[in-house]
């Protein structure tokens, strides 16, 4: 599919626009914008990622220099994409398991603070933005119609 | 082999972008409709923000206007935090404009004489041009307030939900009691807002209440710091 990357663009600029839109209008989003790199680990190689982990790094900074968070939200989907190779799940339960610790270390690196990480609102934060994530890898598959190592259901 | 290249570009680009020049990001984000510029609604807002503010009457109420600041200055806000638990403003002052971390941060209130609204938060971090200012909203946002004119002690813990904690079960507050802070590393007495809602703490020996703001965080444009 030759219109793949644009269209992971899109979708990248789409979810970051929610996150924020989401953030200015309730004080709270789900991590889109993370689960949506994650979900994007099954479908390109990695220097489809990196372009798209760095397209969203830049529409996300919000400062003169790159931020510990930053830098986390940007090394986690591309340590998902190398984990992704040996894990021993399929590809829902790694997409799910890597959001979900994905958020958690992003925070971790952002410095909030570790007593945040047991109140419901951040476990709702976690689970909700795994959900979105898997959902997006159904649209996804949807859409491109195979994944990068072939085994949506495998395994 | 070509569209490798072409990606490979791209990715220099990018990088470029993200390191060289982030505030080329800042206005696309305005694009998008995030920390849209200010337009006729939202300058009505402001003014609004003002006009609540001094409706809350926490001036009035307070009578202890803090000392005059040493310096002050006022930045615009350029972006704000893009994730949650933190919340953060980016503004348009920093090292050249003798900010300096700590800074106190208003809401520019061009009806009162001292042109100090409602304390917002405190300058975290300082660059050359820009500033970043942890808000009330932050959850790290931690600080010694007292409430009403009684003037009853507590801590308020940020959060995207503010609260007022280790309020005694005895002590008597109300809705629209007014919060002002209590700080050693502030000036005494800054309005921040006024008790919304009160409840029993968890173990039923405190009370909390949550904070009504007469501002919204995301709709701010400009700021005071002052020092």
């Amino acid at each position: 599919m030759k219109l793949k990357l644009p269209v992971m663009g899109a979708l990248m600029v789409l979810s970051i626009e929610v996150q924020l839109l989401c953030l200015s209008s309730f004080g709270w989003s789900l991590d889109l914008a993370l689960a949506t790199l994650i979900a994007f680990t099954a479908f390109v190689n990695l220097h489809e990622l990196t372009a798209l982990t760095l397209l969203s790094m830049w529409l996300l900074n919000w400062q003169p220099a790159v931020g510990p968070e930053l830098l986390a939200f940007g090394l986690i989907p591309l340590i998902a994409f190398v984990a992704r190779k040996s894990s021993p799940w399929n590809i829902w339960a790694s997409t799910g398991a890597f959001i979900l610790c994905g958020v958690p270390i992003m925070y971790l690196a952002a410095g909030v603070p570790l007593r945040i990480m047991r109140e419901p609102q951040f476990i709702l934060n976690a689970v909700g933005s795994a959900a979105a994530g898997l959902i997006l890898l159904w649209l996804l598959y949807e859409i491109v119609g195979y994944t990068e190592e072939r085994r949506l259901f495998a395994r | 082999m070509a569209e490798r290249g072409l990606l490979g570009i791209l990715i220099i680009i990018l990088a470029v972008l993200l390191f060289a020049q982030p505030d080329l990001a800042w206005p696309v984000r305005s694009i998008f409709g995030w920390n849209a510029e200010t337009t006729d609604v939202s300058r009505l807002r402001e003014e609004n923000i003002a006009l609540r503010a001094e409706s809350a009457v926490l001036h009035d109420r307070l009578g202890r206007i803090p000392s005059e600041f040493q310096s002050e200055k006022t930045a615009s806000v350029f972006v704000s935090y893009p994730f949650n638990f933190k919340n953060q403003l980016l503004v348009s002052a920093g090292r050249n404009e003798d900010v300096r971390e700590g800074d106190t941060v208003f809401l520019p209130d061009p009806s009162s004489s001292t042109k100090r609204g409602i304390f917002i938060g405190r300058v975290e971090s300082v660059q050359e041009k820009t500033s970043v200012v942890q808000t009330v909203f932050d959850s790290r946002f931690q600080l010694g307030v007292r409430i009403g004119e009684e003037g009853i002690e507590s801590l308020m813990t940020g959060g995207s939900r503010p609260k007022l904690t280790l309020i005694p079960k005895t002590a008597e507050i109300r809705p629209g009691d007014v919060v002002i802070a209590a700080a050693a590393q502030l000036p005494y007495g800054l309005a921040i807002g006024e008790v919304k809602e009160i409840a029993l703490a968890t173990g039923g020996l405190l009370q909390e209440a949550t904070v009504r703001f007469p501002y919204d965080i995301t709709q701010v444009h400009t700021v005071l710091l002052a020092r």
